[in-house]
């Protein structure tokens, strides 16, 4: 009993890491608390939903990233912009779009969860019970999609503009990075990575138009206690958490576990405000 | 009382960057100190860490007997101490009046507030109204107000809890010639009732008010005297005066 | 600060206004009106944190739903009559807000905002798992006391005459408080916390007080719309909620004492007359409404008559 559940907890916790890691580039970069954040997600696996039929699943997902990455840099250069330097009104923009995107879910697709397919309908046998194939599919494409972030962030003309606005943002201006199309990007990359998220958990949970309401609250917490910023701080604090959750699954209730899983981030975000891997200084 | 304000061996330290260097300070009560020195010498620092914004790393900090160090600012600030922010802070969205009433206020907060406490301390606002010159603009809010304004509202909040060591830092800063001279005038005006010190880059200012000058030069203590002996020490010159306005 | 004239005249008239309005509603509305009075104590509850304090708080609807199964426990476990009842609903958001506010004003900056959201949380799957207790998603129905042993809480009116003197005693506590000298330096928080420090305030302490006096008074709500409704449920803990009231006050006015009034009584009228004709239009129209008022009026609807008025 205790594979299946590593297992669950790898998967889970990669899936939950794309949120966060998504989130953290938002908040840490552009300052802006995303309370819509989860909101990508869900269109994400909406987006995957309604073009499976036409483009095969992975076609779906693929292309539901590219469209929630637009729309995300829209949400951004058009709402967000302008509100720059108010931070408490960004936030609650931010609940602005979270309402209307959802919403515009709701009104088109009805209040009740949809299903989503396996794609590859394959189990495989570990020890003695057997295990969905795909999710180790999702764990593997969360996985190449994270180191293809890290490749990205350092190797690529784009990522290297991303960091150095996110280190100083006023030597990066000066150095004659396009600051706006940094934050555009930015904020692209990370509703991406949510609803990559959100499109390769589909078949596993269903789409419903209030899919995204308690992710964002994870990934928030899971985000400012790996520390804002750190990137792989926020993977290892995600599939921690998860492997925590799922192993306490053998031994309690579903609920009790989460909430104590929940409950030490939490203690952890109130004493480590910093993130549990900052350094003190002396 | 001659050790007014006094530090002993205070040091600060932000990282791989000394501050403050072992330094002892002192300042005597009513006294107007002025506090100069190059970019970087620590002054700014200094004050900070006098009204408890900044914890010593090493050191000592007596504030009328008391030891101060390591004490939280509002603390200290109802110990009888109060600061003007360079840059100005106030409240923005309330009135001038309001402003100072905050300060009179001195971070009360009880929950009854009979008759003979508000007519004190509408006094008190009044009072300081005149002094920094804000009378008219008093139903102003205060982010409405021109900068040299705002200045004169930042040491009006100083001065609203009638303290008894006032900390400014470049109270004259980015002020025109009229306004300067307001200034001083105001700060003339406390000569014998409050204590100051005053850092400050403007040495007509400081030569126009201080009965003594300290000098800091990376944290540490360079010279220190009446405002003639500052002027003929060739330390002093080299260091500092030279590159003077 | 004096109370002008205008103010206080205004303010009874309203009240006496509230206390006659049932004679001419029918029986549907008397009831979403005493409805709307329980919302707008939730909103004040964020609008005291936010509006005058500055401190954004997504978790006041954790409050709430601790006042409201603080007022379901005591009626199924105790006998107590009603006003003891309303009173355990306050203590509950009190005590709640005080544990959680403690280590919740120490957080600096954004983070403070998500550890207010995480309380929320908490509770939903405590309530989940321990659903023996809180009757799970399912929540719980309650059979509320009769008032004075006669009137029945399954008629609106009953409903509505025993909201309505607590609304007005809450709208009176809470523009009593902040004129007071304490009320005057929450304000000092929100402007500049800094200064605020320097000029001798306890600003962690002030931060701390507002948040256990919000958390009283969303419980103080909670506790009413359990005894109106007759249902509980963990569920109305949820983030959204408090969205919800997040909304209503900025629509209306933050840091103002109209404003959650204006704000709440407006968006749940418009709230009731789309659901008849377009559904989903509501919460749509709520939306592109907020994205407005933020870019274009960020203080409501009576921060913008206020400031007209005055220029």
């Amino acid at each position: 009993m205790i594979l299946p559940a590593l297992l669950n907890g790898f998967v889970w916790g990669w899936i939950t890491a794309l949120v966060a890691l998504g989130l953290n580039l938002i908040y840490g970069i552009l300052g802006i608390v995303n309370v819509a954040h989860g909101t990508y997600y869900m269109l994400g696996a909406v987006f995957a939903l309604v073009l499976q039929p036409y483009l095969g699943f992975w076609g779906a997902v693929a292309v539901s990233v590219l469209l929630v990455a637009l729309i995300g840099a829209l949400s951004e250069r058009i709402v967000l912009r302008p509100l720059f330097e108010q931070p408490t009104m960004t936030i609650l923009a931010t609940f602005g779009i979270l309402l209307t995107f959802e919403q515009a879910v709701a009104l088109t697709f009805g209040l009740s969860s949809r299903s989503m397919a396996d794609p590859l309908g394959a189990r495989f046998e570990l020890g003695s019970t057997i295990y969905p194939t795909y999710r180790l599919v999702v764990a593997l494409c969360a996985i190449l999609s994270v180191v293809g972030l890290e490749l990205f962030l350092k190797r690529s003309r784009w990522g290297t503009w991303i960091r150095a606005v996110s280190q100083n943002r006023e030597l990066a201006a000066v150095q004659g990075v396009p600051a706006p199309l940094v934050y555009s990007l930015t904020f692209a990359l990370g509703t991406g990575l949510a609803a990559l998220a959100g499109g390769l958990t589909a078949p596993i949970i269903g789409v419903h138009y209030l899919m995204g309401v308690d992710i964002v609250i994870l990934a928030f917490v899971v985000v400012i206690v790996g520390g804002v910023g750190n990137l792989w701080g926020s993977v290892v604090v995600a599939i921690g958490a998860a492997e925590v959750e799922n192993l306490l699954t053998l031994v309690t209730r579903p609920t009790a576990a989460r909430m104590i899983t929940f409950l030490i981030l939490a203690l952890l975000l109130v004493y480590r405000p910093n993130g549990i891997f900052e350094r003190r200084k002396a | 009382m001659d050790q007014f304000l006094k530090t002993h061996q205070l040091s600060k330290y932000f990282g791989g960057v000394t501050a403050v260097n072992q330094l002892d300070f002192t300042v005597a009560q009513n006294e107007i100190r002025a506090v100069i020195g190059p970019n970087g010498a620590g002054k700014t620092t200094l004050l900070r860490l006098i009204i408890g914004e900044l914890t010593p790393s090493t050191g000592k900090i007596t504030f009328n007997g008391q030891r101060i160090d390591g004490l939280p600012s509002h603390k200290i600030a109802r110990m009888g101490m109060a600061k003007a922010f360079q840059i100005p802070q106030i409240f923005p969205n309330l009135s001038v009046y309001d402003n100072l009433w905050a300060a009179a206020q001195n971070g009360e907060t009880k929950l009854w507030a009979g008759r003979a406490w508000r007519k004190q301390m509408h006094e008190r606002v009044e009072t300081v109204l005149g002094q920094i010159g804000l009378i008219e603009s008093a139903h102003v809010e205060a982010g409405d107000l021109a900068h040299g304004d705002q200045k004169r509202l930042e040491i009006g909040l100083a001065l609203g809890n009638v303290p008894k060591l006032l900390l400014l830092d470049e109270p004259t800063a980015g002020l025109s010639q009229n306004e300067t001279d307001a200034i001083m005038q105001l700060i003339e005006s406390l000569r014998g009732q409050v204590t100051v010190i005053m850092v400050e880059h403007d040495m007509r200012v400081v030569m126009g008010l201080a009965d003594t000058i300290t000098v800091l030069h990376f944290g540490e203590l360079l010279a220190q005297g009446t405002p003639d002996e500052i002027r003929a020490d060739p330390n002093v010159r080299e260091v500092y005066l030279s590159r003077a306005s | 600060m004096n109370l002008s004239w205008w103010r206080v005249g205004g303010a009874v008239f309203g009240a006496i206004g509230l206390a006659l309005l049932p004679y001419v509603l029918p029986q549907f509305w008397i009831f979403f009106v005493a409805q709307i009075m329980v919302w707008i104590i939730l909103a004040q509850s964020f609008n005291l944190l936010f509006g005058y304090t500055g401190l954004l708080s997504l978790g006041q609807s954790a409050y709430f739903t601790l006042g409201a199964y603080g007022l379901a426990l005591l009626l199924r476990h105790a006998e107590l009559g009603l006003p003891l009842l309303l009173i355990g609903g306050v203590l509950a958001g009190l005590i709640g807000a005080a544990i959680i506010g403690y280590l919740a004003v120490r957080v600096q900056g954004h983070g403070f905002i998500i550890v207010t959201a995480v309380p929320t949380v908490l509770l939903i799957l405590l309530g989940q798992d321990q659903s023996w207790l809180t009757g799970g998603d399912n929540g719980i129905n309650l059979t509320p006391p009769k008032l004075f042993g006669l009137y029945s809480f399954f008629k609106p009116l009953t409903s509505y005459y025993v909201v309505l003197p607590f609304f007005l005693l809450m709208m009176i506590f809470i523009a009593w408080l902040i004129r007071t000298p304490l009320g005057q330096a929450f304000r000092l928080v929100r402007e500049n916390e800094e200064r605020a420090s320097i000029l001798g305030y306890n600003v962690l302490r002030l931060k701390y007080i507002a948040f256990v006096i919000a958390g009283g008074i969303a419980g103080l709500a909670g506790a009413l719309d359990a005894l109106i409704t007759a249902y509980v449920v963990p569920n109305s803990a949820s983030w959204t909620i408090s969205a919800d009231a997040i909304i209503w006050t900025l629509v209306g006015g933050a840091g103002t004492l109209l404003g959650p009034i204006v704000g709440t009584a407006l968006l749940l009228l418009l709230r009731e007359f789309l659901s008849d004709i377009w559904a989903y239009g509501y919460p749509l129209l709520l939306g592109i409404t907020l994205l407005l008022i933020v870019r274009f009026a960020p203080n409501g609807i009576i921060g913008e008559l206020k400031s007209w008025t005055s220029s």
